[in-house]
């Protein structure tokens, strides 16, 4: 029952857009009469009043312009009937477009732009109401060396809380208790002994001065002979 | 499957908007900068006292502009076209009016911040007749408005229609005035070739019943009328040179009064200056125009008509007030670089010393056309005056006293430069060593010892130069130092990226503007150059004959126009660095004896590095410019084609040049018809002659190549019309058909058709691709498509292609994409070698300027990715084609009415330079694959020497710990 109830609705739904759409198609040629389409338009995330005369309606890419008055609403007039696509052009603003169809009889209603499914209608308020979305954005932020960045970065991560699990925890269990200090000792000379462990500095050095140091090297044995 | 592919796109989408061009904010007007401008101002008026000046221009633009430096303080743009149209602008008092479309729209605006008060809707233009509505403003604080058969009064406080009448129209009566005077409204209407009508109207809009009627046969639709005071109307009937003045209160025939009879002696034709509205009731003067230096002012009175002052050597005169005197400005050119203002004060009779004045006034803005003073007394009893002058050449300027009374121009506003036709972007030379250093490897014929020498001499200098530089920086001598620099300033830079912007605009005045300052370096006005304008485009050729690559030999640009008088060809060549005239032409232009129907420029070069310019007249004659160059064209080896289109019949047709008989002509080699009576051609693109394609294939992902297919001789065409059987589908149905031409043979090599489909069509076409925009009238959105031409997997010759070997059919790829926004204009991007990947850039309607990766509008994009496209690196289909706001090159700077966009390749490679003209102008770089050529400029410098440093330091120090280890350890 239900279910019969939703589809007859959607049938229903998809007659009224057929006759709304072949009204408007059929009678673009006959455009006598004008008709009017109003809005307001409004900024609510400024308080400065400067956005009014910098804002501009245009209607299908501006075959048709309106203009604001200080409280934001707009009136275009001579419009003959069709299907137009209502934007705001504002510098520093991004709006919600609006497909506004007119019948030849002057019967507006306003609908989502949906340039993919053109056949879609999600009614909108008419008289339009426009709020802006967002600020546009239309710079990257700069990239800076920051501190945190450096330590926060994956890699420097993974380098650096190895090294603390090496060098501080064995300190802090070694500080815990002194039988257990004993035990960890006798341990860590069993493995010093069997480790080939590098040394740290040693192991830097010969990575970074390896030719100064057998330069080096080679002074001192000419010394020595 | 689905979201996993919505994800994998729009991550790939992330990815591709990673590397587009982005701006930082502390980049802004570093290397971009913007210009606005008004258009060609017809009506000024002045407001604030003297502050601000209020404009209407025909750009259909009203603006406010600042007295103190003629800055833009607001400026509202209307509809393109008839339906912005401005008919009437009226300011008075506080009230600030305009009328467009036809007396359709009147709207009152804030004069001071420029927001709309009301807005009203007027007559109907049933006729066509835009530009027509006259109206006025009654004392009562009434608007009354008249168009072709109605008349209407509005309430100025609210836009509220207080009354509307017919008018009378059967006769074709065309209502010219609106007089008011006390209680009454004259209307005045003319009807050509047979009469004028009166209408008398009371204040609420009741007609008089009773339409007087006043015989004159003379009167056509042209006559040039006016009315004076507030009951003469004088009109001049060009047939028997004579005037015609009209009492239209009480009397009720014309008195003629031949000029001879009030003193006046001249055989041209006589104009009678319109006044604005606002000032006309008030005004008993009438001002004749003979020539453009040539006025006369007479007054009209109930006894005839009085001479007042005939003013030979003087383009415009103004009548103003003050003290309750009469004041006469006129202004008029005494020699080509002074132009001289007089002031009569006309009760009085003599001339006002403070007014009269000889003043300096550059020859490149022709004659003053029109001017609108402002006189008024400041507190302490001095007069004050300000001066708006308009001139040929679309400039508008202020005249003002300065101090000590001397008048001077404080700033112009070259407004010429929002009528743009054609812009170049040149080169800037090299410094005198770098071109001794060309000299040197450029002669041949030197022997061994000479170049030598030459090759010592440019080293010595070279030394020079670096020591004086040397000097210059020890001592410090800033003075001297900034001299230098000013001398060097037109040098160019290490990136070639400063150029001189060459810029032909439609008042016939050619601008070169430097790109990296705005400041102009020469302007010169050709007072006879108008552009062609056969189809309401119009149009200016500009060529560049001889880059400034060739030294010693001068650089060359060529100006194709139409002469304004003879409607004959002009050409003007020049330098464009100095803006000279070259090849011995008179610095107004090449007056040519024929019509022009075609120019194109030839790839040949003569012996001076000249390339030669065919001019094609009417009679398919074919000429060169310059005439020595014509050799060039018969020596050539391979044969010359061209291809004319006529729009009227549809027809494109090629033809082949030769010379016979020691003249060149032009022999038809091909037609095709593209059926005018169903279509009309809308586009003729050709490739741009210096674009540089770099690979010749594609790489796909299975690593075979795709060629290209580059044929420099392909021409897009498209026509649009409507579907012939549009009765039987319901609504609109048009269509476009796009052709692929080859240029040669006239052979097509590709057509398809949009159906339901509308211009306008915005193309580019380069390299191997093709994009196109229209709207799609079925699904009512506008939409982007994309045609690329391949060869195949194999090239069938990869040195040189022909037209005329056996034609291999291109492959066609193409797709078409959803496009979210209009566009006004396209281009694309250009560098020196053509690696860099190529940007579109596009100009929208609603103000940005995007700039899109091609790769978004690649035929090969996949609807299912697969493997192999990942691995060619293409993005999978989206039907939508995504507008980043970080992609709009000119951030908040809105641009409105683009025209054109050019684009120039810089001498980075990285580095295309961009222009966009129309209502404004703007310039900017763009890097579609970013600046893979030089470091960034926020490249951080500091970071990277102290890690240097550091890394040293450790290394070292860690040696030295390392050293001391070893040897504690050896002591063990």
């Amino acid at each position: 029952m239900i279910i019969s109830a939703y589809i007859t609705l959607f049938f229903c739904t998809i007659v009224i857009q057929k006759s709304f759409a072949d009204v408007i198609e059929s009678d673009i040629d006959s455009g006598e009469n004008e008709f009017q389409i109003t809005g307001r338009v409004d900024i609510s995330s400024t308080s400065d009043k400067d956005w009014v005369p910098n804002t501009k309606i245009f209607v299908d890419g501006g075959d048709y312009f309106g203009y604001l008055k200080n409280d934001g609403s707009f009136a275009i007039n001579g419009i003959p009937s069709g299907s137009y696509i209502v934007e705001v052009s504002n510098p520093n603003f991004i709006f919600e477009s609006v497909r506004v169809d007119i019948t030849s009889k002057g019967k507006m209603r306003a609908r989502k732009l949906n340039t993919l499914r053109p056949s879609n209608v999600k009614t909108m308020p008419y008289p339009l109401e426009f709020k802006e979305r967002t600020k546009a954005h239309y710079f990257q932020t700069r990239e800076q060396w920051r501190l945190t960045d450096f330590l926060f970065n994956p890699m420097v991560l993974t380098m650096v809380l190895p090294l603390l699990l090496i060098m501080v925890l064995p300190k802090m269990m070694n500080s815990a208790d002194p039988e257990t200090q004993k035990e960890m000792q006798t341990q860590m000379k069993a493995l010093n002994e069997k480790s080939s462990m590098p040394d740290m500095s040693e192991m830097l050095a010969s990575f970074f001065g390896s030719d100064t140091k057998k330069s080096s090297k080679t002074k001192s044995t000419k010394r020595r002979s | 499957m689905r979201p996993m592919k919505r994800f994998l796109s729009s991550l790939l989408c992330f990815i591709v908007f990673q590397t587009c061009f982005c701006l930082y904010e502390d980049q802004i007007g570093k290397f971009d900068w913007r210009q606005q401008y008004v258009g060609k101002v017809e009506t000024t008026y002045w407001d604030q006292a003297g502050k601000r000046i209020l404009v209407a221009t025909e750009r259909n633009v009203i603006a406010s502009l600042s007295s103190h430096n003629g800055s833009i303080v607001w400026r509202q743009i209307f509809e393109e076209g008839p339906r912005g149209q401005i008919d009437a602008f009226l300011h008075q008092d506080k009230t600030l009016l305009s009328v467009c479309g036809g007396g359709h729209y009147i709207r009152s605006w804030n004069s001071q911040t420029g927001s709309l008060m009301w807005e009203a809707v007027g007559g109907q233009t049933d006729n066509g007749r835009y530009g027509w509505a006259i109206i006025s403003l009654t004392v009562s604080e009434q608007l009354l408005l008249s168009t072709s058969d109605e008349f209407f009064s509005f309430d100025v406080s609210n836009g509220k229609q207080l009354w509307k009448e017919n008018l009378p129209n059967e006769d074709n009566s065309l209502y010219e005035f609106i007089v008011p005077r006390g209680d009454i409204i004259f209307i005045i209407g003319i009807s050509p070739g047979s009469h004028v009508s009166i209408l008398e109207s009371n204040l609420k809009g009741q007609l008089n019943s009773e339409r007087r009627t006043v015989p004159a046969t003379w009167v056509s639709q042209n006559t040039g009328c006016d009315t004076v005071a507030d009951n003469f109307l004088l009109c001049y009937s060009s047939g028997s040179q004579s005037l015609q003045l009209l009492d239209f209160v009480e009397s009720t025939t014309f008195v003629s009064i031949t000029l001879q009879d009030i003193g006046l002696k001249v055989d041209s034709q006589v104009r009678i200056e319109r006044l604005p509205s606002s000032v006309r009731t008030k005004n008993s003067y009438v001002l004749l125009r003979f020539n453009p230096d040539h006025v006369a002012v007479v007054r009209p009175s109930s006894n005839g008509i009085t001479l007042v002052k005939d003013l030979p050597g003087v383009s415009i005169s103004e009548m103003n007030q003050l003290d309750d005197h009469d004041v006469l400005l006129t202004l008029g050119k005494i020699s080509p670089e002074e132009i001289k203002l007089t002031g009569y004060e006309l009760g009085l009779g003599g001339e006002m010393a403070g007014l009269s004045q000889i003043i300096k006034f550059s020859g490149n803005h022709g004659l003053p056309v029109k001017m609108n003073a402002l006189l008024f007394r400041k507190k302490d009893g001095r007069t004050a005056h300000r001066i708006t002058m308009l001139s040929e050449d679309y400039s508008l300027q202020l005249l003002q006293k300065s101090g000590q009374n001397t008048f001077s121009f404080p700033w112009v506003r070259e407004e010429a430069l929002s009528h743009i036709l054609a812009a170049e972007m040149v080169d800037l030379p090299v410094s005198e060593n770098q071109a001794k250093f060309e000299e040197e490897f450029g002669s041949q014929e030197d022997d061994i010892i000479t170049m030598f020498l030459k090759r010592f001499s440019t080293q010595i200098s070279q030394l020079h130069t670096f020591t004086e530089h040397f000097v210059h920086k020890l001592l410090g001598n800033r003075h001297h130092h900034s001299q230098l620099e000013e001398e060097e300033e037109l040098i160019r830079d290490e990136f070639n990226l400063n150029k001189i912007i060459i810029m032909a605009t439609a008042a016939g005045k050619i601008y070169a503007m430097q790109s990296w300052n705005t400041e102009i370096v020469w302007q010169h006005f050709l007072p006879d150059l108008s552009p062609f304008n056969r189809y309401g485009e119009p149009n200016l050729l500009l060529y560049t004959q001889r880059t400034t690559a060739h030294f010693p030999h001068p650089p060359q640009y060529v100006v194709i126009g139409r002469n304004k008088k003879s409607g004959r060809g002009m050409v003007f060549a020049f330098n464009p660095i100095t803006g000279e005239a070259l090849n011995g032409q008179p610095s107004s232009g090449l007056h040519l004896n024929y019509e022009l129907s075609q120019a194109a420029i030839l790839a040949e070069m003569d012996e001076h590095f000249l390339k030669p310019v065919l001019l094609i007249d009417t009679e398919h004659k074919v000429y060169a410019f310059p005439e020595t160059t014509s050799k060039v064209i018969e020596q050539t080896v391979t044969p010359l084609f061209l291809y004319l289109t006529d729009i009227d019949s549809g027809m494109m047709s090629g033809f082949k040049v030769s010379s016979r008989n020691a003249e060149l002509v032009a022999d038809k080699v091909w037609h095709i018809n593209l059926q005018r009576k169903q279509q009309v051609i809308t586009n003729v693109v050709g490739k741009r002659t210096v674009e540089h394609v770099h690979s010749q294939g594609r790489v796909l992902g299975d690593r075979s190549v795709l060629y290209k297919y580059l044929n420099p001789n392909l021409v897009v065409v498209t026509a649009e019309g409507e579907e012939s059987g549009a009765a039987l589908q319901k609504g609109p149905s048009n269509f476009v058909n796009i052709y692929l031409v080859d240029a040669i043979t006239g052979h097509i090599l590709f057509h398809a058709t949009h159906h339901r489909a509308k211009g306008p069509i915005n193309i580019v076409h380069s390299e191997n691709w093709i994009v196109y925009n229209y709207f799609n009238q079925k699904n009512r959105r506008h939409e982007i498509a994309v045609l690329e031409l391949y060869e195949g997997k194999e090239q069938t010759n990869s040195t040189a292609f022909s037209s005329f070997t056996a034609q291999i059919q291109p492959l066609v790829m193409r797709q078409s994409y959803i496009f979210p926004m209009q566009m006004s204009a396209i281009a694309t991007t250009i560098t020196e070698k053509g690696i860099t990947n190529k940007n579109l850039i596009i100009a929208l309607k609603l103000g940005g300027i995007l700039s899109l990766p091609k790769a978004l509008l690649d035929p090969r994009r996949p609807v299912m990715p697969t493997p192999e496209t990942m691995e060619e690196g293409t993005i999978p289909y989206i039907p939508e084609i995504p507008v980043n706001t970080e992609a709009i090159l000119n951030y908040n700077q809105s641009l409105y009415a683009v025209r054109h966009i050019h684009t120039a390749p810089a001498g980075l490679e990285s580095t295309s330079l961009v222009l966009a003209y129309g209502l404004d102008i703007f310039f900017t770089r763009v890097t579609p694959s970013k600046m893979f050529d030089v470091l960034k400029e926020d490249f951080d410098y500091f970071f990277i020497s102290v890690v240097l440093g550091m890394m040293t330091l450790v290394s070292f120090v860690s040696q030295k710990c390392a050293q001391r280890k070893a040897l504690s350890r050896a002591w063990k």
